[in-house]
């Protein structure tokens, strides 16, 4: 399926950059999101995978997206995100996230996400963020 | 080649409890400092119950949930290292808040092949439910296995 294109070439309406990404940092998400699979965390594992150092993991990035929504539009607005996995994080990346307007309704706002490495599209997507809750917790 | 028959094959993922302390832990990974996530008295103050379950979060407590996460790609004949995480998509009927126990049920939802059968697809679909048994998400994952 093709993500809506409208919004691509203005200025998105939510920005977030997340990064370098730390082997700590990777640890540390290994932990927190109960994914113990080593080629996240030993360069060993990651090179009899086949990689020629650890990867981050797909959803630390996505929870990368996740935070630049909850920061925008409050802590329990997300109603839907829809990622695509699109290419390898690496240590010392930074992950620039970004978000589009592409509709907005009443009671709810749909964006176009993508993350970015440098011009190296890692993650895109889709959100459906609820107004209602913005400012209900602070923001 | 994934034998279509595995379509509709459902299964128990099992329950688990998010605690306060898991959603701290996530969030210092992740870098999120908006102190609701942190601490509960925050969350309370913004008029929250307890601290809210970040989005991307319930993908976590469902593999935290599961005791037996390759069981249907060991049953399918696939290789792991062929595996790949393609799509993922979260949905959120509520808000889920620190101190819920969620119920996770798993579906294969389709089974479809591209480039001349190079690639294979899984799509699964698991339910989230609450003690109530009423549903509070669900999660749509689409795996790529590289035949």
């Amino acid at each position: 399926m093709s993500e809506v294109a409208a919004g691509a070439e203005s200025a998105p309406d939510v920005t977030l950059n997340a990064g370098p990404i730390t082997r700590t940092q990777l640890a540390l998400y290994c932990g927190g999101s109960g994914d113990h699979n080593p080629i996240h965390v030993d360069p060993e594992a990651a090179k009899a995978a086949g990689l020629p150092d650890v990867i981050a993991h797909g959803m630390l990035s996505a929870g990368f997206l996740g935070r630049m929504l909850t920061d925008a539009f409050g802590a329990s607005s997300v109603l839907k995100l829809k990622i695509r996995f699109g290419g390898m994080t690496n240590v010392g990346d930074v992950v620039s996230c970004r978000g589009y307007t592409v509709r907005t309704g009443e009671r709810e706002r749909e964006l176009r996400l993508e993350a970015l490495v440098g011009d190296r599209v890692i993650l895109s997507g889709i959100a459906v963020v609820a107004n209602v809750n913005a400012g209900a917790d602070g923001h | 080649m994934i034998n279509r028959s595995f379509i509709g094959a459902s299964r128990t993922i099992g329950s688990i409890k998010l605690e306060a302390s898991m959603v701290r832990l996530f969030a210092q990974a992740v870098g999120i400092t908006d102190e609701i996530f942190l601490d509960d008295a925050a969350a309370r103050t913004a008029g929250l119950p307890a601290v809210p379950m970040p989005p991307t979060f319930l993908f976590c407590l469902r593999s935290m949930a599961d005791k037996d996460s390759t069981r249907f790609f060991r049953e399918m004949g696939v290789r792991l290292e062929r595996l790949l995480h393609g799509e993922q998509e979260i949905e959120l009927d509520r808000p889920v808040y620190a101190g819920e126990t969620l119920s996770f049920d798993s579906t294969i939802a389709d089974i479809y092949e591209k480039a001349d059968g190079k690639l294979s697809f899984v799509r699964e679909k698991v339910v989230a439910v609450d003690e109530g048994r009423l549903p509070v998400g669900s999660l749509i994952s689409t795996f790529v296995i590289r035949n």
